[in-house]
């Protein structure tokens, strides 16, 4: 199992956690641990929404990074 | 007659006395109305510069706040009626003793120094009276006014723990108590002509509020963030719609409705202590924004058929068992999510033609398949995951976009997509970790070819998928569909996709 990040340009195609094969045409990198590929998209100043759950998102933009609830009480 | 300032050695009359703090940075200006006549008060402002007589008192201290004794003096307090003081900095109590004529409007409000008002019995109809953004302490007793209706404010006293009301039969459009420090039972069962807005939130130390029957309409009653505990009796309010707010009674077992044709557009009663079942079958009504989550007793709501349109229908992480009936809602739509009910294990849904933006059923004990094929506009967020005993879902003829499209972790099979074939994917579809079988795998990855390459590359291409984990590896024959060229012609140049298998 590892951590994988499929990106192209700015943006983020797939974040996810599999022992499988990923095939795509797009730039994919292999890490240990999510938080590993969370610094590399503020490193390449990616754009991604990250849903964490049905009630939080991470919002990746420029380098930094933002949670959010998701609920709109 | 105009206004004028003497020295009057005279003291026949009657007279009343309050302190103020008033300064040369603001404007003292209390108003005096009679029952009828032109008659006129006096005013000693408490400098020692005699009298001014005048109905309309307007006057600046030139001091910077030192506490004056202000007097008012007339020939009967009883032929006074109205008495408007709104931000005239009083100080303490303010002794209304002797106005047994008090009605019409009452202004206090805005007074931050203000601890208390005394009353004096009398008859007349009140339309307004505002205390509010004082500082009422203790108990405010108003048992002597069976006039009292219309708008009544005393909202925003945060030391005010108790309001003493007597029978009254007139009619209350706004009743604001909010945001005092009410105590224990706030008993209203003398005031049968309550609807209107009624606010009472944020009283932290209120456990429960006695109401008489009323026909009134309520178009705000606002109950939330207090203590109340126990069961709610609203059984005596048909008129109940609107906006009604009782959310954030943590110790809140039940809420007893009865028969109500108002349209409620808001029902909050999340974050309590529901118990059981809750019975909503009373409210044909019911719309707009229903929450009720996070009442983790909560084991079965009971609707009751409505057209009315909803734009959120949140009733996640509570204690629903079994089935949960939807079929007389069809306005459902908008953001859906009643995940985190590990015991729910189906929803009945009725048809809807209203457009999904969030659709969240995950991590619910959902069995068999799972059927949202009634909902021809879902899109969004749709989620569906950890599902352990979901094996199918019955998707709708949608041309909706869908921005996420999460079914992992269930025992789902084969999942027929192509309903969707018209729909727009712009995030991912995750089918990990469902123990699909190899030709389940194929003849999914054939579908997603048929879709993206054939019925509708604009829609389609580009997609992320991850069917990998607990599914096994495609293949290029089982089942008869040859998995391996589909994975190769989804993956390739033209349709773009990113494919995790296992």
């Amino acid at each position: 199992m590892n951590w994988r990040l499929v990106y192209e340009n700015n943006k983020v195609y797939a974040l996810l956690e599999s022992s499988g094969t990923t095939y795509t045409t797009k730039n994919l990198l292999f890490f240990d641990t999510q938080e590993e590929c969370f610094n590399k998209i503020d490193e390449l100043k990616l754009n991604y929404t990250y849903y964490s759950g049905g009630t939080t998102e991470i919002i990746f933009s420029g380098g930094t990074r933002i949670i959010e609830v998701i609920n709109n009480f | 007659m105009g206004r004028g300032t003497f020295r009057s050695q005279n003291k026949v009359g009657e007279t009343m006395s309050f302190q103020t703090n008033s300064s040369s940075g603001t404007t003292f200006d209390p108003t005096v109305t009679f029952l009828s006549g032109s008659d006129r008060v006096s005013w000693d402002l408490g400098i020692g510069n005699g009298y001014i007589a005048d109905n309309t008192l307007v006057y600046t201290y030139p001091d910077t706040g030192t506490t004056k004794t202000v007097t008012l003096r007339t020939n009967k307090l009883s032929d006074l009626k109205q008495f408007q003081g709104e931000g005239d900095n009083i100080v303490g109590n303010l002794d209304m003793s002797g106005w047994d004529n008090l009605g019409d409007t009452f202004y206090i409000q805005s007074n931050s120094a203000l601890t208390g008002i005394t009353h004096t019995a009398s008859t007349e109809v009140f339309n307004i009276y505002q205390a509010n953004n004082c500082d009422l302490t203790g108990n405010h007793d108003m048992s002597m006014l069976p006039g009292l209706g219309g708008t009544f404010y005393i909202q925003s006293n945060s030391a005010l723990t108790g309001i003493t009301h007597t029978a009254s039969t007139e009619m209350f459009n706004q009743y604001y108590a909010y945001s005092c420090d009410l105590t224990g039972n706030h008993d209203m069962s003398m005031l049968p002509g309550l609807g209107g807005l009624f606010r009472i939130n944020d009283n932290p130390l209120l456990t429960g509020i006695t109401h008489t029957a009323s026909t009134e309409t309520f178009i705000f009653y606002y109950a939330y963030s207090c203590g109340l505990t126990g069961n709610h009796d609203m059984s005596m309010l048909p008129g109940l719609g609107g906006s009604f707010y009782i959310y954030s009674n943590s110790n809140l077992t039940g809420i007893t409705h009865t028969a109500s044709t108002e349209v409620f557009s808001n029902y909050r009663a999340y974050s309590c202590g529901l118990t059981g079942n809750h019975d909503m079958s009373m409210l044909p009504g019911l719309g707009g924004v229903f929450y009720i989550y996070s009442n983790s007793g909560l084991t079965s709501i009971t609707h009751t058929a409505s057209t009315e349109t909803f734009s959120r229908y949140y009733a996640y992480s509570c204690g629903l068992t079994g089935n949960h009936d939807m079929s007389m809602l069809p306005g459902l739509g908008g953001d859906f999510r009643i995940q985190s009910n590990s015991a729910l294990t189906s929803i009945t849904h009725t048809a809807s033609t209203e457009v999904f933006t969030v659709y969240l059923v995950q991590q619910c004990g959902l069995t068999g398949n799972h059927d949202v094929s009634m909902f021809p506009n879902l899109g969004g967020f749709f989620s569906i995951y950890a599902n352990p005993l979901l094996t199918s879902i019955t998707h709708p003829t949608s041309t909706e976009t869908f921005n996420n499209y999460r079914a992992y972790s269930c025992n789902l099979d084969y999942v027929d997509f192509l309903p969707l074939s018209g729909a727009t994917i712009t995030g991912d579809i995750q089918l990990q970790d469902n123990s699909m079988s190899v030709t389940d795998v194929n003849h999914i990855l054939v579908d997603f070819d048929n879709i993206s390459t054939n019925l509708n590359p604009s829609g389609w291409t580009g997609t992320t998928l991850n069917i990998s984990g607990t599914n096994a590896a495609p293949d290029s024959s089982s089942g008869g569909f040859d998995g391996i060229a589909a994975l190769s012609s989804l993956t390739g140049g033209t349709n773009n996709w990113t494919i995790t298998t296992s």
